[in-house]
């Protein structure tokens, strides 16, 4: 019993370790809450299809330029 | 304490290391939030270790003036210097926070870093620039763009909870410091590209 209490306070320490964000106006918190929440576990799900959609739009509107940009990323190493 | 155990030590500590390389991929936040209460001075150790042998790697094939310690002696400069700066806001703005704290969490934000420069160093080597406009060129370049966007964003979260987690204050706070180091740090790095220390920021 006395472990199940320990590691439940140690949760709530965790849980509690930070106090919840407010951006001041109730909509603008509701926002950054549901927004956040995909990123806290696994964000590549979004962030993968995201930057492959991007860069497919990025090579539509800029063509030549972005294979140069490319090739200068690239010696950034 | 023996060599054995010093040894054993360090091996954990590279464990830990790892692992917690692959669950800040998979759970940021939850991994973010354990690191800023870590105190094991090993996995900096290691971490930065890391770093330095992609510079004395990266050396060989840059061609330039500055030496690969020189380079990550530059690098070391602007990690502190950074750590220092949120430290210091931080303090202004609350009293309670660990210049550890903030030590350990941008050092682990420095992993999408490591592997970007990394992968950038094998590719330069497996498929050396410049790209052509043929379909295999736009190809690569389009997948270039979206696996590079896609480490920086990752990095922009990792940044975002290291100073979350390590000042705990709150979002616009947070917005006002990343502001205030973009201040310096952009003209820094223009003057590190000018030097042609960097040509990329290593942030």
């Amino acid at each position: 019993m006395d472990v199940g209490r320990v590691a439940f306070q140690k949760k709530l320490n965790e849980v509690f370790y930070l106090e919840p964000n407010n951006l001041g106006v109730g909509f603008l918190t509701n926002f950054y809450k549901r927004i956040v929440a995909h990123f806290k576990i696994a964000p590549f799900i979004i962030i993968i299809p995201f930057s492959f959609i991007f860069a497919g739009m990025v090579y539509l509107l800029l063509g030549y330029l972005l294979v140069k940009l490319v090739s200068l990323l690239q010696y950034g190493f | 304490m023996g060599f054995k155990d010093w040894v054993i030590d360090f091996f954990s500590s590279f464990l830990i290391v790892i692992r917690r390389m692959i669950l800040l991929i998979f759970t940021p936040y939850k991994t973010m939030r354990k690191i800023s209460r870590e105190k094991d001075f090993s996995q900096i150790v290691i971490l930065l270790g890391l770093i330095f042998v992609y510079f004395q790697l990266s050396h060989y094939y840059r061609k330039e003036d500055f030496s690969g310690l020189i380079v990550y002696l530059i690098f070391l400069f602007g990690l502190f210097s950074t750590t220092g700066f949120f430290y210091f806001i931080a303090r202004v703005f609350r009293q309670k926070t660990t210049f550890l704290s903030f030590l350990f969490c941008f050092t682990y934000s420095m992993v999408p870093t490591l592997i970007w420069f990394m992968s950038n160093f094998i590719l330069y080597l497996v498929l050396p620039p410049p790209r052509t406009m043929s379909i295999l060129g736009k190809g690569f370049s389009i997948f270039f763009t979206a696996y590079s966007l896609s480490l920086l964003l990752w990095k922009v979260i990792l940044f975002f909870l290291s100073v979350r987690f390590s000042s705990r204050l709150p979002f616009f706070k947070i917005l006002y410091m990343i502001f205030l180091y973009l201040c310096w740090f952009v003209p820094y790095s223009i003057v590190l590209y000018q030097l042609k220390i960097f040509r990329v920021p290593f942030i």
